[in-house]
C-alpha cells in the first residue's frame, strides 16, 4: 500500500493582523485503486457501462488525443469522476517543441485550472513516449523531459489549492524487458524517459503479449519484477495505467484470460510493493464486456481492492 | 511574549478515509502562565507524616482569539470543530 507523506500547515492571525505559522507531518496509507479506461472518442457515457461491468471503479483512465482540446475531459469526464467519487488518471499529448515554445501555455493553464477536488487527479504527459524517442525519432529524450518539466510548472501554478493533483510517468513495460526475452531489439533506457523527481508514481502499461504479431506469454515474475525494481530505485510507487489481455492465448498455452489476470494479480499482491493504481484497458482486443469470467475478476478488484483477489 | 502556534494530530499514520483531527494551540503576549506547586501531607495517629507534591500550569489570562486556518499539501479541506480560547480543532478526511 503506497504511503504518502502529508504536511499539514496552520496559520494563526490575531486582531492586528500578526501571523504565526506551524506545521506537522503525518503519513497516509493509500490502498491501490482499481478501475478502467474511458474511451472519449465516441462520446458514450462509459460510466454507465462500468457500473454494470465493473461495479464501483475507484479510478478512470481518460485520454486526450494528440494536440487535442482537452475540453471533453474537463467538461464531461472530470465531472463524472467527481459524481462517481472516483480518482482520475488523465493523459495529455502535445509535441514537446510546441510545449517548450510556450504556445500551449494557455490551454494547459486552463486545463489544470479546471481540475476538480475530491479524489486524486493523476495526470501524465505523452504516455508511452518509448517509440517516439527510441524507434521513430519523433522527438528527443531531452525535449521530452524539458516539456514535462514545463508542463509540471504550469500544473503547480494553476491547479486549485483544494485539488490533490499528482503527475505520473507512463512508459511501456515492454520497453523494460531485456532484448533476449520478448523484449525490444534496441535499448529503451528508463532514465531517458524519466523527467524528474516531481513524478509521484511511475507507470508501466502492461499487456500479456497474446495479441502480438507472434503471440507469446511470459511469467508474472518476468513481467513485473523489473518494474518493482525501478520503483524502488527511484523511491516511487508504481502504477499500471493500462493492463490488458486479449481473449485468445498463444498456441500451446493452456491459460485463459481469466487465469492470466488472476496469476498477475496474485503475483503483484504477493510482492507487497507500492502500487498507486491499476486501470484495465477495456477496449478492442482487451474489452471484457462479453467475458463474464474475466470481468467478474476485475469487478471484484474494483469493488474490494486487493482483498478481492481471486 | 511572542505569539506561538503548535499543531498536533490524533495519529501519525492514517489510512485513506479516516478522519484526521488537528489540534491548533496558540498563545500570545497576553497569555500568562503560572506554575503552581501543590503540596500535600498526611499524618497518622502515631504522628508519622508523609508528603507529596505535584505541579500544574495555570493560564491566568487566556490569549486573545486568533483566526486559524489549516491546510495540507494534498488539497484537503479542514473543518473547524472546536474553538476554545487558545485551542482549536479541525478535521479532514485522509
Amino acid at each position: 500500500m503506497p504511503i504518502r507523506p502529508l504536511t499539514i500547515s496552520g496559520i494563526a492571525t490575531d486582531a492586528e493582523g500578526h501571523r504565526v505559522s506551524a506545521s506537522v507531518s503525518v503519513s497516509v496509507n493509500e490502498p491501490t485503486m482499481f478501475g478502467s479506461s474511458v474511451i472519449t472518442s465516441d462520446g458514450v457515457n462509459h460510466y454507465d457501462a462500468f457500473d454494470t461491468l465493473f461495479g464501483d471503479i475507484k479510478i478512470s483512465r481518460t485520454y486526450c488525443a494528440l494536440n487535442s482540446d482537452p475540453t471533453p475531459y474537463t467538461s464531461k469526464y472530470a465531472a463524472q469522476d467527481v459524481s462517481h467519487n472516483a480518482a482520475s488518471a488523465v493523459s495529455i499529448k502535445y509535441n514537446p517543441i510546441d510545449v517548450i515554445s510556450g504556445s500551449k501555455d494557455a490551454v494547459l493553464s486552463n486545463f489544470f485550472a479546471q481540475f476538480k477536488p475530491g479524489k486524486v487527479r493523476w495526470w501524465t504527459y505523452w504516455h508511452e513516449p518509448d517509440d517516439e524517442i527510441y524507434v521513430n525519432s519523433i522527438f528527443t529524450s531531452s525535449d521530452y523531459k524539458v516539456a514535462w518539466a514545463h508542463i509540471n510548472s504550469i500544473a503547480e501554478a494553476n491547479v486549485p489549492a483544494n485539488v490533490d493533483a499528482r503527475p505520473y510517468l507512463c512508459v511501456m513495460e515492454y520497453s523494460m524487458r531485456p532484448a533476449t526475452k520478448h523484449g525490444p531489439s534496441s535499448p529503451r533506457p528508463f532514465d531517458g524517459m524519466y523527467p524528474g523527481d516531481f513524478i509521484q508514481s511511475i507507470g508501466f502499461d502492461v499487456y500479456s503479449g497474446w495479441n502480438d504479431k507472434t503471440p507469446y506469454t511470459i511469467s508474472p515474475s518476468e513481467q513485473f519484477d523489473k518494474l518493482f525494481s525501478i520503483g524502488q530505485q527511484y523511491g516511487k510507487p508504481i502504477c499500471i495505467p493500462e493492463f490488458g489481455c486479449s481473449a485468445t492465448p498463444p498456441t500451446g498455452v493452456s491459460l485463459t484470460r481469466t487465469q492470466w489476470i488472476t496469476n498477475a494479480l496474485r503475483y503483484i499482491k504477493s510482492r507487497g510493493d507500492q502500487i498507486s493504481f491499476i486501470t484495465w484497458w477495456n477496449d478492442q482486443f482487451s474489452d471484457l464486456t462479453n467475458d463474464l469470467a474475466a470481468n467478474t475478476v476485475w469487478k471484484s478488484m474494483c469493488v474490494n481492492g486487493w482483498p478481492g483477489t481471486p | 511574549m511572542t505569539p506561538t502556534l503548535a499543531l498536533s494530530t490524533n495519529k501519525s499514520v492514517y489510512t485513506t478515509g479516516e478522519t484526521i483531527t488537528v489540534t491548533a494551540a496558540y498563545t500570545d503576549e497576553q497569555t500568562v502562565a503560572e506554575t503552581l506547586v501543590i503540596n500535600g501531607s498526611a499524618t497518622d495517629s502515631a504522628g508519622n507524616t508523609v508528603t507529596a507534591t505535584t505541579t500544574v500550569t495555570i493560564n491566568s489570562q487566556q490569549p486573545e482569539h486568533m483566526d486559524v486556518t489549516v491546510t495540507d499539501d494534498g488539497g484537503r479541506t479542514y473543518v473547524m470543530t472546536s474553538d476554545q480560547p487558545g485551542v482549536m480543532t479541525f478535521t479532514a478526511t485522509a
